[in-house]
């Protein structure tokens, strides 16, 4: 540990300078301390005081010229690491049909970030496992996080909504800084835990620390963590909060909720992204952009026809059962830093420590199911492979199935994973793999927006973009042996189709095989001629149904669960579902009567995947991620969740 | 030529400044014009309504009077994707707080020959009265919004419109929360964004001319800033401006009214 | 009309397999088997309350009129199941049963069945536990139905 003057502070800008990096620090702008390009030590907020409160803040000018009368402001790393708006590609047209997609990736020059808390130092650290930690990394965000040099501060004096101590986070740096200072009245106590801050270091003039100093600043940290403004017990806080989903807390706390999206967007560990397709007026030119959203926003969580969780205490719930609770199971640390921005800058004030003091009351479950582990992160820039519709099947008045061939081909297409299918200027949307290998892939698309119009609409020779294979295939390994049951609902006949081609190619692995498929009509019964087809293959037992026809229909009619008996689910069964989710609801409950246990029975979830790799957010479901975790589940693994309201 | 779509610009009670800002997209003007047939558009060309169909058309201001309202059938009747532009469309604009008063009166006190004035007793919204395929919100509307608008009707998408509080704004731009940390009673958190979050940005508190977002909590924040000290006549002001007769406003500034 | 029932077939039946031998024996005595052909229809909407059917094998199907529409077929019944459960009530018949595939019924005679569930309830409440468990089950598949889970069609 060394000592540096403060008079020599701006020593550490030139410093920084002489290495070529852009300056951000704590400065005041508008009333707040934010963070900002700033040039020297006179524009740091020195002898700046902020008063915090649920729904309050207000900075005055105190008296000494020191730094340790404020905490953190509205700005954490999230603004530099994770941008509100950028850019993630460019598409256009070129001359001869085809779509070029460029990547744009940004060049972040060196940078330092000065001022940086312990409390956001973990955030940083929990937003780079979910963008970089998991089966995908999301390039733009290492670039830029690789550019900073952090120069962290020690909080001597905790504001009046801190409670780092109880998150165990702060207020004592402990990772993820290159500089740390602590000050005291005559300078700043520097330790400089990485190389690049140890070359920092060597430019400025400081002394080696005395023994007394340092015991200071462990005595200063003690004290800290003693002054803290509020406290939380996290302890057992996921099961506590998934046992009381029905708690009568969600719709109290709703009843002030604006819904309006403050918190998670001065949260510095929320990540949750939606993104637009802006396109020029002639449609030849268009990107992709991505913006901060929020799980509080009806958007977030909007499937075709609307959203599902259209109350304010979905969106509370939805919120804060993750940040504080399925988070653990994902990223093995809470989501909260104990920074207290989403109590002060909550406009009515809610405040979270009280919130989840209220909910700890009452049964917990006895614990949150772990999200399956992923292979570490391969780079994925967002960016869609160009592709050319090779053929349209129409299957019914509004479904069609697209064969698209992919230029450079594609690895892993496996039945029960999806692509991102787009459209430039238009939209990307997650469409299952019905068929197809590395060279062909077949895609049924139901036309129930202006993305999936658009797609429908294609004819051979057409262009489109591909992103993928993503998410988990059915487990046809896990499968073999035994019985198998597939129940399809409509459309959920897609993703369905591939594995049962499979499971006729293996007849010795898949000797039974029942396919239960209910569709609306049976001018909407998919795939008709396949399935004629499948009548004459010994190892498939075909059971249809329509919901309603006309009286010349010989064929079943009435929903699929009532295909569901003896006869179509032999003894030892395992089964398949795809389909509309109150239908999967029911199959799976006719099919525990039946005997087929959750471990062996197998769904596929629909949630709103924009990215499909898990950094949007918007798939969230319990511990998992739909499009990385899923969609195929083993319904042991969801029971908890399945059919809950708003979820 | 014929293949363009046709557009139509049209305006009921209104003060003509959401269609002037077209006019104002000077960028992007020409590719507009490029891309349809703008067939109709009173305050900038002086083609008169042939009478045939539009593919597009803008609709401004509100119904305030009975001749508007057989125009509006008309136009409706003759339109694949009618879009109301602005406050006064979407919400009764400025004009609908006539709504909270007898007309009657009113145009005694106003008018010097009361008797020339034919109007209706309040001023409602088009979609009070005809099917809207979409709408386009503020006083005045936003350019980009506008050219946004027609891009996604033209190439087909759904438009990046977001019915989002104006703080998703207002945080995404980087301003700092005029109520936070000022105190200065901010309609943004229940108010439709859109604008860019340009009051706040501007160190002000939003005024809500966008009106209110989805699910928009308005008897909630009026609640908490009656606990900072607003007086409830201050907030029935700050709802009733120019998105007046929304529901969301109206209903939560009513039950201010009656205490 | 069709051949009398054994207390044996009585016995492979699912829903009656709360009765005794004694009770079979009984229900036997008023039931007949029936083959019907693809086409026939067995009752329509609006006759009076009949006869109630199980059916043992083939497919028949429900159906209503809907004014100004074609007749639609909303049920289909197969092996195991009850059909003309309103004559249990002496209602009138409140859809139409289309035989659409070569179908066997087992056939118990309306005014015998009802007077056999009066005499000795014992039969009569497994009857009528079968009859409420079968409208159990419809009630639930007709709410799915309903709710229209395939999502809305296009304009």
């Amino acid at each position: 540990m060394q000592f540096l003057e403060r008079a020599a502070l701006d020593a550490l800008f030139d410093a920084l300078r002489a290495e070529g990096r852009a300056v951000l620090g704590p400065t005041v702008v508008d009333g707040a301390i934010r963070l900002a390009p700033i040039d020297g030590a006179q524009d740091l907020p020195a002898g700046w005081t902020d008063a915090q409160g649920p729904g309050h803040y207000r900075l005055r000018r105190g008296g000494d010229a020191t730094f340790d009368g404020y905490v953190v402001g509205p700005d954490s790393l999230k603004q530099v690491f994770f941008p509100s708006k950028e850019t993630l590609y460019r598409a256009e047209r070129r001359a001869d049909g085809k779509l070029g997609f460029s990547p744009v990736l940004p060049d972040p020059g060196a940078s330092a970030v000065l001022g940086v808390r312990a409390c956001d130092l973990a955030a940083a650290r929990i937003q780079r496992a979910a963008l970089e930690g998991g089966p995908y990394a999301e390039p733009r965000h290492r670039a830029r996080r690789e550019a900073a040099l952090i120069v962290a501060v020690n909080c001597t004096r905790p504001g009046a909504l801190c409670f780092c101590a109880s998150t165990e986070t702060g207020p004592r740096v402990t990772e993820g800084a290159d500089l740390v200072l602590t000050e005291r009245p005559d300078g700043f106590l520097v330790e400089a835990p990485t190389q690049a801050g140890r070359a920092v270091l060597a430019r400025l003039d400081t002394r080696p620390a005395a023994a007394d100093e340092v015991a200071w600043v462990d005595d200063a940290m003690r004290e800290a963590a003693a002054n803290m403004g509020r406290e939380v017990d996290l302890d057992g806080l996921p099961e506590q909060l998934f046992g009381r989903l029905d708690h009568a807390r969600w719709k109290i706390v709703a009843e002030r909720c604006l819904a309006c999206g403050n918190c998670t967007s001065v949260c510095p560990t929320c990540f949750c992204s939606t993104s637009e397709h802006p396109s020029s007026i002639d449609g030849d030119e268009a990107s992709r952009v991505r913006l901060w959203d929020s799980c509080f926003t009806e958007e977030h969580a909007y499937i075709h026809g609307g959203g599902f969780r259209p109350r304010t205490e979905d969106r509370y719930r939805q919120w804060l059962t993750h940040k504080v609770g399925a988070w653990v199971a994902q990223f093995g640390t809470s989501g909260c830093v104990g920074c207290g921005r989403c109590i002060a800058w909550c406009p009515v004030g809610i405040d979270l420590t009280e919130e989840i003091a209220a909910l700890r009351q009452g049964e917990g479950i006895a614990a949150l199911p772990a999200p399956p582990a992923h292979a570490c992160a391969t780079d994925e820039d967002l960016v869609p492979r160009a592709a050319t519709v090779t053929r349209v099947e129409r299957e019914s008045d509004d479904v069609v199935t697209l064969h698209v061939a992919v230029d450079e081909g594609l690895q892993g297409v496996l039945p029960g994973r999806f692509c991102q299918v787009s459209l430039p200027g238009i939209g990307e949307v997650p469409i299952s793999i019905s068929g197809g290998d590395g060279a062909l892939l077949e895609h049924t698309i139901r036309a129930v927006g202006r993305a999936t119009d658009a797609l429908c609409a294609l004819s051979p020779g057409d262009a489109v973009g591909i992103r993928g294979p993503y998410g988990r295939a059915w487990p046809l390994e896990a499968l073999a042996g035994r019985p198998v049951v597939v129940v399809a609902g409509g459309i959920g006949l897609a993703p369905l189709r591939g594995a049962l081609r499979s499971m006729i190619a293996r007849p010795d692995e898949f000797p039974e095989v029942h396919l239960c498929y209910g569709a609306r009509s049976p001018a909407d019964v998919l795939y008709a001629k396949e399935l004629l087809g499948w009548m004459e293959v010994p190892t498939m037992h075909l059971h249809l149904t329509v919901d309603h026809a006309s009286p010349a229909w010989l064929g079943h009619v009435g929903v699929v669960t009532r295909l569901l008996d003896a006869r179509s689910v032999p003894a030892g069964a395992s089964a398949m579902i795809c389909g509309p989710e109150i239908m999967m609801r029911f199959t799976v409950e006719r099919l525990a009567q039946l005997g087929v246990p959750d471990e062996r029975t197998w769904v596929t979830m629909e949630r709103n995947m924009q990215c499909a790799t898990g950094f949007c957010g918007r798939c969230q479901y319990g511990p998992y991620f739909v499009c990385k975790d899923g969609p195929v589940f083993s319904f042991d693994q969801i029971r908890f969740l399945f059919g809950e309201e708003g979820y | 030529m014929s293949a363009r779509p046709r557009l139509g610009i049209f305006k009921m009670a209104s003060c003509d400044g959401c269609q002037l800002q077209l006019v104002g997209c000077e960028d992007e003007l020409l590719a507009v014009a490029g891309a349809l047939d703008i067939a109709f558009f009173a305050v900038a060309t002086s083609k008169k309504d042939d009478g045939g169909r539009y593919d597009l058309a803008l609709v401004e201001g509100s119904v305030s009077n009975e001749e508007q309202l057989a125009h509006l059938l008309d136009i409706r009747a003759r339109s694949d994707f009618l879009v109301t532009i602005g406050a006064c469309a979407t919400s009764g604009g400025i004009q609908a707080l006539r709504n909270w008063r007898d007309v009657d009166e009113m145009i005694r006190v106003v008018y010097a020959t009361p008797s020339y004035i034919d109007t209706l007793a309040t001023s409602t919204p088009i979609a009070d009265h005809v099917p809207v395929d979409f709408e386009l919100r503020g006083c005045p509307i936003d350019k980009g919004q506008l050219v946004e608008l027609i891009t996604a009707f033209l190439v087909g998408r759904r438009p990046a419109i977001r019915d989002e509080s104006v703080c998703m704004e207002c945080k995404r731009a980087g301003a700092t929360c005029v109520l936070v940390a000022k105190g200065d009673p901010c309609l943004g958190p229940i108010t439709h964004a859109g604008c860019g979050a340009i009051c706040p940005r501007f160190g002000r508190g939003c005024y809500g001319c966008f009106g209110p977002k989805e699910r928009a909590a308005a008897s909630a924040l009026a609640a908490h800033l009656a606990s900072g000290g607003v007086p409830a006549e201050a907030l029935v002001r700050k709802l009733r401006g120019f998105t007046a007769w929304a529901p969301a406003f109206r209903d939560a500034s009513d039950a201010l009214d009656e205490g | 009309m069709g051949t009398p029932a054994s207390a044996d077939l009585i016995g492979d039946i699912l829903l009656f397999a709360g009765l005794t031998p004694p009770m079979r024996a009984k229900l036997a005595a008023i039931a007949a088997v029936e083959p019907l052909p693809a086409g026939a229809t067995i009752f329509e909407e609006g006759d009076p309350a009949g006869d109630l059917y199980v059916v043992l094998d083939g497919r028949i199907t429900l159906s209503v009129r809907i004014p100004g529409e074609p007749e639609r077929s909303i049920l289909s019944l197969r092996e195991g199941e009850l059909l003309g459960w309103s004559a249990l009530l002496g209602r009138k018949r409140v859809a139409t049963a289309r035989v659409v595939l070569p179908s066997q019924v087992l056939r118990l005679r309306r005014s015998e069945l009802l007077e056999l569930c009066e005499m000795d309830h014992d039969i009569g409440y497994v009857i009528m536990r079968q009859a409420f468990e079968e409208m159990a089950d419809r009630l639930l598949a007709t709410r799915l139905q309903l709710l229209d889970v395939f999502g809305p069609r296009k304009r």
